[in-house]
């Protein structure tokens, strides 16, 4: 979990991410309540009406769901629906970046693969 | 709760607010800021009932507030440099907010004093900048208030004190609804408890929004000149400045995965402009 909330998102979207990062890293299990409204508010100072909108964007995408009263908990599935998603921006968040910096300077994909084998088995 | 519409005041020819509107604010907190000598404070001391505008309507939970006591006791402003009795010491100035305000709360105000390390018997007259803001602020968040209005609540208050501040109103909020206005010049660090910002500029109310989708707006762009060119042609670009054949410029945009790929696509640099730079910049375009 983040320590602080920082200016790359949307207070609200960093709220969103929070939650989304413990699913993926296992912090919070599928059928688990997620932290409250209240409980986030506290712990990042924030605005409630903040928290509660990065939550139901989660809602809206169907990774938690509310139970009228109790709380909000994940989602069954949500973790692999994130994953799948993770995945999908793999590409394009490291391996594109990966070559375009070989390429400035001027290294080879060959290169960049024999780096890759070489810091695996360290 | 707060209503004001095509509002003016002033004397003279020069109206110091102009024909100024906004939407109706309710329970919460609202940001206000504005550079020195836009209005802010004039603003205040309509909603308060200490003046009456010229034109238009002020109204506070369907009423005028100026002299109208029974309006003005839903209200609790405090003013930047309040003005207390040379007389008073902290005590009896908490004395006058308990007479003064129905819901006022004396057990708070007390774990304030304590919060804010202020000496009960020290005259107000004696008080630092700082432990004058501070006193203003405890019968601010004492005073549960229906509206409560603090401008410039941290002037003279170190990082600590005004961190603590953004927490205690946060909370009094939530446990108390209610509305509060806040100006200040530290935009920065109040923003992520309030729920909107209201900027006035030139007399008049330049932005009036949830600060969630301000906060998104204003991003920096450096890379190649031309480049840069295209991709802001059509666009409100706010500053700009030159370094060889590199070019930096602040674009009135939101900071979202649309201007991320075409900053990458393009080979730019990205960064969120912070609110108060961004701020700054829409004001000064204005003048």
């Amino acid at each position: 979990m983040k320590p602080i909330l920082d200016e790359s998102l949307p207070i609200f979207q960093q709220i969103a991410q929070i939650v989304i990062n413990d699913i993926v890293e296992g912090h919070l299990t599928e059928g688990e309540k997620v932290p409250s409204e209240n409980e986030l508010s506290n712990f990042y100072n924030i605005n409630r009406a903040t928290v509660r909108k990065g939550l139901q964007t989660l809602v809206d995408e169907e990774i938690i769901y509310k139970k009228r009263g109790i709380g909000m908990f994940v989602m069954e599935g949500a973790k692999t629906k994130l994953l799948d998603e993770r995945k999908k921006q793999y590409r394009k968040e490291y391996i594109l970046p990966l070559l375009e910096e070989a390429k400035r300077l001027g290294m080879s994909v060959e290169t960049v693969m024999k780096l890759i084998k070489e810091e695996e088995k360290k | 709760m707060i209503r004001v519409k095509n509002v003016t005041y002033g004397y003279g020819e020069e109206p110091i607010l102009k024909d100024i509107s906004f939407k109706e604010i309710e329970n919460g907190i609202t940001a206000v800021w504005g550079r020195n000598g836009a209005g802010k404070t004039t603003l205040m001391k309509l909603l308060a009932g200490h003046d009456k505008p010229n034109k238009g309507i002020v109204e506070i939970m369907g009423a005028a507030p100026y002299n109208r006591a029974e309006v003005v006791q839903s209200v609790c402003y405090m003013q930047e440099n309040h003005p207390f009795s040379s007389i008073w010491n902290v005590k009896d100035s908490l004395r006058f907010g308990q007479y003064y305000y129905s819901n006022w709360d004396m057990d708070m105000a007390n774990r304030l004093l304590k919060i804010f390390k202020l000496d009960e018997k020290k005259k107000i007259s004696k008080l630092s900048k700082g432990m004058k803001s501070a006193l203003q602020f405890i019968i601010g968040i004492s005073s549960n208030a229906k509206i409560t209005i603090l401008d410039e609540p941290s002037n003279g208050l170190d990082a600590n004190m005004r961190k603590k501040m953004y927490k205690i109103i946060r909370e009094s909020q939530e446990q108390h609804p209610r509305l509060f206005l806040v100006s200040t010049h530290h935009i920065e660090e109040i923003q992520q408890i309030c729920d909107s910002i209201l900027v006035i500029h030139d007399k008049e109310v330049f932005i009036h929004e949830p600060i969630d989708e301000i906060r998104e707006y204003g991003i920096w762009l450096v890379g190649d000149k031309n480049k840069i060119e295209k991709v802001t042609d059509g666009q409100y670009v706010l500053e700009a400045s030159e370094l060889g054949s590199r070019l930096k410029v602040m674009v009135d945009v939101p900071f979202n995965e649309k201007w991320k790929e075409i900053a990458s696509f393009h080979g730019l640099s990205i960064e969120k402009v912070k609110l108060q730079d961004y701020l700054l910049n829409r004001t000064e375009e204005a003048e």
